[in-house]
């Protein structure tokens, strides 16, 4: 792989000044799929940019509950989660040292009501289909797992291999292998738009064009406006979840905690403090307050100890979800040389793992597991 | 369990009492909510039950301000702590939305909606951490004004009193009359900024002359007052035994025993509430910090959504009903409940007084304006955020890592993110960064999202659910 290959720039805004050396590739979008794409193409050999309009892994990802093991849907993307679960595991061996404190324990999945419990068994016989040992047992056996469990459970799914990581950290995790890999990481440096060119591509941003000969779009809930730049239109709409945090509790749970109905996902941190990752309508009807406080009471129906705790903080999560609710991850149809990443619900679990794929298909390998293309989805050209 | 109103004031202290006033005496429904369970704020803060209280100046005007709003036909939802704000009309034109305003209550969680909203919060004590300022016996100066002033409790038997601004002295002189011994004064300012200060005090004869009545009782008792020194640290094995102080220029400690430290440096405008709700921000120093927009009415950049009293910029508890008034007419004149050249009328005698009124409190917000020479008490191992045990080396390594702003810090240590809400170690922690990134605008400050203060979950829930049927959440 050749290095910088300096090629002249049509738009640069000063002709005087020196252009900046051109990239093997450029990444928008520094959250954890724009993160493992760029180390993942710098261990490859390349020479690449990572640029975002706010710090590293600043938005969805380091917002994150940081559940792991815990999608249930569809089946196809398990090998995935797991492949990024072990991955979040072991991250200090392929990120300089670099982790998040993932630790894995048992994941739940719960049904209070006999319409949960035929959700339940039907996504436990797909995931065991697709492989994952998971298990059907009675609410009694699963408050032997989960000691601070309701008895009101009526069936539970156990899968042994579930976990959690502080995403928080993830920014800090990932920035010292990215540099010390030779990224060169733009943090405060928004796109505004790009050029695509014989050579490759020009993004404007404020501060000087950057030029490359490969580019990929990880902008996450971004990702149908990125794809824009390339003419592209990126069949794809913006879901919201709400993570809610509370205070520190003397340890009681060993699981994550999922509901059958997806609605919700619970686990506690080692500093003691719950996590609770709830699907959101944000743009729906009702008042956030009234959303806020059912979330919390399913919550603390499943885990009665919550209700001592203290609300602390919570925060929205936003992400993009492609029409089939499948990755997109693949070239960008029509575009040589453009790569898009991302459009997965709950993407931080496998989100190492996608970018590691597309950085082996774009660097000529063959990737570990197959990518998802987006020319599957209805696109269409802008005129 | 949603109420609407044309108005609601958040927090019920003289800026606060002074709009709902207003605006309930000119004919509009207006709702006034405070966490606490009587009307005054912490300037005018009423006795709790069972306690009496002798009047003073601060009672007098409180109690004038409290029987105003008695008869202005204000609703008052005392008790009521609120913990989220949402809606409000978009900045464009577009669907207008009333301000929702989520509280817990003495009956259990409630829901306000009000087409304009006046926020007065007020303030809250800028803490900068030193060797020491956790320990027990080490109280804020605000604190220890309010358990002198509305419980009349002492903070301890022997006490130094440390900091800058107008509670300094106020604190000093309340713990000699409740009877305790004053060690020392220890005042950041120096004479040369008192001398300075002199002519804006001079507006206020009254507060002039109590401060120089102050000051004569310390000289009578031979209190050591030590003007332009710090507290270099709090020593003490389990709880406070003494404090070590030096000039601000450096030169020989000196050590005074004592088992309670009353330290303050300045207050800081409370602003979660307009930040909550989108308002634009700018970061004014001689405000108090980071401070809402704010024309001269109290409009902030939200449409419908007003800040007045120190919420908006420090100026103290005598220009905050004035700066309360101005809001509530600009609200009701935007709500088309008063017309253009009523309105204009109206605000005329608010206005002046309020010009009158803030030229003390500027003199003394400049005087508790943040020193950034005392974030070199700071030492390494000190702890800065107390809720997540954060020290100073952990903020430095942090920024290092590539933290540079506010949010990214709170991610990568954890500051800011415990029960404290970053209220005690936001200030300390954004200067250390603001120091390596070049200034507090570009260290920002830490997002703030629903809830507004930490509550309790099983407030939140209210009433207990069925036992036995698990809650759904509604589909999207």
């Amino acid at each position: 792989m050749s290095a910088s290959l300096g090629i002249p720039a049509p738009s640069a805004p000063t002709p005087r000044r020196a252009p900046e050396p051109g990239f093997d590739a450029a990444v928008v979008g520094a959250g954890v799929m724009g993160c493992s794409v760029a180390l993942h193409l710098a261990y490859g050999g390349m020479r690449v940019a990572l640029l975002d309009r706010g710090p590293l892994c600043g938005g969805a990802t380091g917002a994150d509950a940081g559940l792991l093991g815990v999608q249930a849907s569809p089946p196809v993307l398990l090998p995935y989660a797991r492949r990024g679960q072990e991955m979040w595991l072991h991250m200090a061996a392929w990120a300089g040292g670099g982790h998040v404190q993932a630790v894995a324990c048992p994941g739940l999945s719960l049904a209070f009501t006999e319409r949960d419990a035929v959700l339940l068994q039907e996504s436990a016989q797909l995931q065991r289909q697709a492989g994952a040992p998971v298990m059907l047992i009675s609410g009694g056996r699963a408050m032997e797992i989960e000691p601070g469990l309701t008895d009101k459970v009526l069936l539970a799914a156990h899968c042994p291999a579930a976990g959690f990581a502080s995403a928080h950290l993830t920014g800090r995790a990932f920035r010292s292998a990215l540099l010390t890999a030779g990224v060169e990481v733009f943090e405060d440096r928004p796109v505004s738009a790009v050029d695509q060119h014989r050579a490759g591509f020009t993004l404007a941003t404020p501060t000087g064009a950057v030029h490359a000969r490969r580019l990929v779009l990880a902008g996450g809930a971004r990702l149908g406006e990125m794809a824009g730049w390339l003419g592209f239109h990126l069949p794809i709409r913006v879901r919201s979840r709400r993570i809610l945090v509370t205070d520190r509790m003397r340890p009681m749970m060993r699981t994550v905690l999922s509901m059958a109905t997806e609605q919700l996902h619970l686990a506690q941190h080692g500093n003691g403090t719950a996590m609770i990752d709830s699907f959101w309508p944000e743009m729906g009807e009702r008042p956030r307050d009234e959303t806020l406080r059912e979330a919390v009471r399913l919550a603390a129906f499943a885990i009665p100890m919550l209700r001592a705790a203290r609300l602390l903080r919570t925060w929205p999560v936003l992400e993009a979800e492609t029409v089939d609710a499948l990755p997109a991850l693949g070239p960008v149809p029509g575009v040589p040389g453009a790569w898009i990443i991302g459009g997965v619900p709950a993407g931080y679990a496998s989100g190492p793992c996608f970018g590691m794929l597309l950085a082996q298909a774009m660097l000529g390998l063959e990737p570990e597991l197959p990518l998802f293309p987006v020319d599957r989805l209805p696109a269409r050209e802008i005129a | 369990m949603s109420v609407a109103c044309d108005i609601a004031v958040l927090g019920a202290g003289p800026a606060g009492m002074a709009a709902a006033t207003e605006a309930a005496r000119r004919g509009a429904r207006v709702v006034l909510l405070d966490e606490y369970p009587a009307p005054g704020g912490q300037a005018h803060r009423a006795a709790p039950p069972g306690f009496r209280m002798p009047a003073d100046s601060d009672r007098r005007a409180g109690d004038r301000l409290r029987h105003a709003l008695a008869l202005s036909g204000a609703e008052l939802r005392l008790g009521h702590r609120v913990w989220d704000l949402a809606g409000g009309p978009p900045a464009q034109a577009g669907i207008s939305r009333p301000f929702r305003i989520a509280s817990l209550g003495p009956q259990g969680p409630a829901a306000l909606e009000a087409r304009a909203l006046i926020l007065c919060p007020g303030a809250q004590e800028r803490i900068i951490p030193f060797p020491g300022w956790t320990l027990p016996g080490v109280i804020g100066l605000a604190a220890a004004s309010i358990l002198l002033k509305a419980q009349g409790v002492l903070p301890g038997r022997r006490a130094v009193v440390a900091g800058v601004g107008p509670l300094l002295l106020a604190v000093a002189a309340r713990v000699m009359k409740a009877g305790a011994e004053l060690a020392a004064v220890v005042d950041l300012a120096g004479p040369a900024e008192w001398q300075a200060a002199l002519p804006a005090l001079a507006s206020r004869p009254d507060l002039l002359m109590r401060g120089l009545a102050w000051r004569a009782r310390l000289a009578s008792r031979s209190v050591a007052v030590l003007r332009a020194h710090r507290v270099l640290a709090a020593e003490g094995g389990r709880v406070l035994e003494r404090v070590r102080v030096a000039p601000l220029s450096g030169g020989a400690p000196e050590e005074f025993d004592c088992d309670a430290l009353c330290i303050g440096h300045g207050l800081v405008p409370a602003t979660e509430a307009a930040r909550c709700l989108g308002a634009a921000h700018c970061y004014a120093p001689r405000d108090g910090g980071w401070v809402p927009v704010l024309d001269k009415d109290g409009r902030s950049s939200v449409p419908l959504l007003y800040v007045a009293g120190d919420a908006g910029s420090l100026r103290g508890a005598a220009a905050a009903p004035a700066s309360g008034r101005l809001a509530a007419l600009a609200a009701l004149a935007d709500l088309g409940r008063l017309p253009p050249r009523r309105h204009a009328r109206a605000r005329l005698g608010p206005a002046l007084a309020h010009a009158h009124a803030v030229r003390p409190g500027a003199a003394m917000a400049a005087m508790m304006a943040l020193r950034p020479a005392l974030l070199d008490g700071i030492a390494p191992e000190t702890v800065v955020c107390r809720c997540e045990g954060v020290t100073r080396r952990d903020i430095e390594q942090a920024i290092g890592a590539g933290a540079r702003e506010m949010n990214q810090l709170g991610r990568f240590t954890r500051c800011g993110t415990g029960p404290c809400q970053g209220r005690l170690c936001g200030e300390a922690a954004a200067e250390l960064l603001a120091g390596r990134v070049g200034g507090r605008e570009r260290a920002g400050f830490l997002t703030t999202h629903p809830p507004l203060r930490p509550v309790p979950i099983e407030m939140l829930l209210g009433e207990p659910a069925p036992a036995d049927t698990a809650p759904v959440l509604a589909p999207a």
